[in-house]
């Protein structure tokens, strides 16, 4: 084999790895519609339909919290498997999960399990950028970490746009593209969002199975936003 | 006579240069494929000017990359074209280099990026007429790369590292558009004054229209002009 013959080989080496990884990102991207096709789901409630799921709410801080709870409070989550995420340090939104959770142990009612994971903050409000580079970096090896003590990975993650969502959207994308898990994301971008996306909105809207929002103006921003009114 | 200036050292522009056997009918189809890079960017411009869709400014982008990328590997991997064509433009940056083929990574990101259109994007093609347009644009990059090979400007070896190069980068480009188009930064792009002065839109995102549905469109307001109230 002469150089010039081995060269081919060489430069086909170097690029098949990045040549399949292409090839797997396009399978699994939601942008590019060949990932898992919901489309027929139309309300929040359907989410859990289907036996043997389990969802993981990301329950962020103080006013993110408050609008998840308000929007699942008009969802019957008994027959899922419950997984709440919250930030270190944020004792009030664990109280409000386990409020909730109390809620359908009163009710009597027969309930699949629930848990409770504590992931580290990825960036406190107002932080320096070189800081926030790295706590984020602490953060990712952090929730990598807790998602791998869990019994299974979640079958559907709600996030509604707190800093911590991006971390742990990409790191359930990431074992999605290595065939881990078939997590499908649905995003619900805040009330407070009018106009504008939250930075954590448009990092997480191309791997965003479903992306909601809740005025009418992002919705005819954003192409793959889907709007279904004041859902708090 | 001689008026030039002694540092006068003219070298031949890459895509269009090309020389053949006029009495071989191969060799004259063959320039044609070597100069169909250029026929499809004449197709983009015109594609551009037409409809003002931005689609084509997005894919030409995506070859302007490739022609660069393409220039900074010859000058990397420095291997020299074959003997008959050795001294090609020698002078240049790097058109004496011939690996990978120019024309063929174009072609090979020509093919993937609109292999990834008929696949993902025209949803409404029947499962015969996605597999002929995939080998089409499949057998005019063979083609094309094959061109090169019998004109005697690249090896084989040079022409199939320029395919695999192209094809790559024309994977990554869909996906790098399908992002960007996500978020809205073509859309942000459009939103500009100078683009708007030209009414540049990207319905091929937003509202894609087969040529059926404009057909229908026609139909009826042809319809419509004929029917008169007396």
């Amino acid at each position: 084999m002469d150089y010039e013959t081995k060269l081919v080989f060489q430069v086909g080496l170097l690029l098949l790895p990045i040549f399949v990884v292409a090839l797997r990102v396009l399978a699994i991207l939601p942008s590019v519609g060949l990932g898992s096709s919901n489309k027929d789901l139309k309300s929040i409630s359907d989410i859990t339909s289907g036996t043997g799921s389990s969802i993981m709410v990301l329950l962020g801080s103080g006013g993110h919290t408050g609008e998840m709870m308000r929007i699942l409070s008009n969802v019957d989550l008994s027959s899922v498997r419950r997984t709440w995420v919250v930030s270190s340090g944020d004792s009030s939104s664990l109280v409000r999960a386990k409020e909730f959770e109390d809620k359908y142990q009163q009710n009597g009612k027969t309930c699949k399990s629930s848990e409770y994971l504590t992931l580290y903050r990825a960036r406190k409000v107002g932080e320096s950028l070189l800081s926030s580079l790295n706590s984020t970096v602490r953060s990712f090896v952090d929730t990598v970490n807790q998602l791998r003590k869990l019994p299974e990975l979640p079958s559907v993650l709600l996030l509604n746009g707190p800093g911590t969502s991006v971390p742990l959207a990409y790191i359930l994308f990431g074992m999605k593209f290595f065939g881990l898990c078939n997590t499908r994301i649905i995003y619900i971008e805040s009330l407070a969002r009018v106009n504008k996306l939250s930075l954590s909105g448009l990092l997480l809207l191309p791997i965003s199975d479903r992306f909601i929002v809740q005025w009418e103006q992002l919705y005819h921003k954003y192409k793959r936003a889907e709007y279904y009114g004041i859902l708090i | 006579m001689s008026a030039f200036p002694s540092d006068y050292n003219p070298i031949p522009f890459d895509h269009t240069y090309v020389l053949y056997d006029p009495n071989d009918i191969i060799s004259i189809l063959s320039v044609h494929l070597s100069l169909l890079p250029i026929y499809v960017m004449v197709f983009y411009t015109s594609w551009f000017l037409i409809t003002r869709e931005i689609e084509p400014v997005v894919v030409v982008g995506g070859h302007l990359v490739g022609e660069v990328l393409n220039k900074i590997v010859k000058r990397i991997i420095k291997q020299p074209r074959p003997d008959f064509h050795k001294e090609f433009g020698s002078g240049s940056f790097s058109l004496g280099y011939g690996m990978p083929s120019a024309h063929s990574q174009f072609m090979g990101y020509f093919a993937a990026y609109f292999i990834c259109i008929v696949l993902f994007k025209v949803k409404h093609l029947r499962r015969y007429q996605r597999f002929l347009g995939c080998a089409f644009l499949v057998v005019a990059s063979i083609l094309v790369a094959s061109s090169r090979v019998y004109l005697l400007y690249h090896t084989v070896q040079q022409v199939v590292v320029g395919v695999m190069l192209g094809a790559l980068l024309g994977l990554v480009y869909f996906i790098a558009t399908t992002f960007a188009r996500d978020i809205g930064l073509v859309d942000w792009v459009l939103s500009w004054p100078i683009v708007n002065y030209f009414y540049i839109k990207d319905s091929y995102f937003h509202c894609y229209q087969t040529f059926r549905d404009e057909y229908d469109t026609f139909l009826r307001s042809k319809s419509k002009g004929s029917i008169k109230k007396v």
